[in-house]
């Protein structure tokens, strides 16, 4: 029997930036940021669309990944929603959150 | 006496399967070949996961933390020559060869076989009432390998149609290129590609 999971999670590429999860309030706890052909990043916005505040910015090289585990300073609190924004050809960003 | 191994652990090199049952990802490990790579990792078809790395690097992800990936039927896309991907999975089962057209499923716990038989585009595998809703058929389409459908057995007498795979009360169509995967009582697996029955 496989473990119980502790965070929400969602696939975001580049070609379809979305919201994380429903508008409310969200804890932010994780995001590996998949670097595809071309240099890549990801911006979270507190709002629910591509709007608002930029919270947390990742970057990553072409051809490389960069994982930041939030979980161990406690997450990034965002008040009105998440929304999670990438860039770059062929970018995915995998998100944890609550 | 060494100690346990906490989760078991996969080794791939090739496009494939992982599981096809529920299961959790808590750690990949990506082993970068000659060439830049990138494992992805698809759960029924979508994607959930990914991590790539340069030429002659390896890029290591622990999700321990954050209690992993949990999925259904998590299937592997390697790119990148010689790169290898390392999993630490809970809930693995063993997976078998395809049965792809033409050849024979027999299955073991009942000694009943289930024959392909082959038609000008797609071929048909009978599925009979000694199939219990405890069986799970999983199709793979060899082609573009990341369409990834696991349904219960049960769903497939109401003409399920799924990745134009028509699947009437009698039996599934498979089109070419598509692969079909047979579990027993969520433990074994019965798969042969010459007639002999395999269980795990």
């Amino acid at each position: 029997m496989i473990s119980t999971p502790i965070y929400k999670t969602q696939t975001v590429p580049a070609s379809a930036a979305a919201q994380v999860g429903y508008t409310g309030a969200r804890r932010l706890r994780a995001v590996l940021l998949f670097g595809g052909s071309a240099n890549s990043q990801v911006e979270f916005k507190n709002a629910a669309t591509d709007t608002g505040t930029v919270l947390l910015s990742v970057n990553a090289l072409a051809g490389t990944s960069i994982f930041v585990d939030l979980s161990k300073v406690g997450g990034i609190d965002f008040g009105t929603a998440i929304y999670c924004k990438p860039a770059g050809t062929g970018a995915i960003a995998y998100v944890w959150y609550e | 006496m060494i100690s346990t191994q906490l989760h078991p652990r996969l080794t791939k090199t090739a496009d494939g399967f992982l599981t096809l049952d529920a299961s959790r990802i808590v750690s990949v490990t990506l082993f970068g070949g000659t060439t830049d790579s990138s494992a992805l990792i698809y759960d029924l078809g979508s994607n959930v996961f990914g991590v790539s790395a340069l030429a002659l690097t390896s890029n290591k992800i622990d999700l321990s933390r954050l209690g992993g990936i949990a999925g259904q039927a998590f299937w592997l896309d390697i790119t990148g020559s010689g790169a290898i991907v390392y999993i630490e999975c809970d809930g693995i089962q063993a997976i078998h060869a395809a049965i792809t057209s033409g050849q024979t499923l027999v299955a073991a716990d009942n000694g009943k076989g289930y024959t392909v038989t082959s038609g000008t585009s797609t071929h048909r595998l009978p599925l009979t009432s000694a199939i219990s809703a405890n069986y799970r058929v999983a199709f793979w389409n060899q082609s573009s390998g990341d369409q990834t459908i696991l349904v219960p057995v049960a769903q497939l007498g109401n003409g399920l149609v799924l990745n134009n795979v028509e699947a009437p009360a009698d039996g599934v169509i498979l089109n070419q290129n598509e692969a079909v995967f047979f579990k027993f009582d969520g433990v074994r697996w019965v798969a042969s590609g010459n007639g002999a029955a395999t269980t795990v």
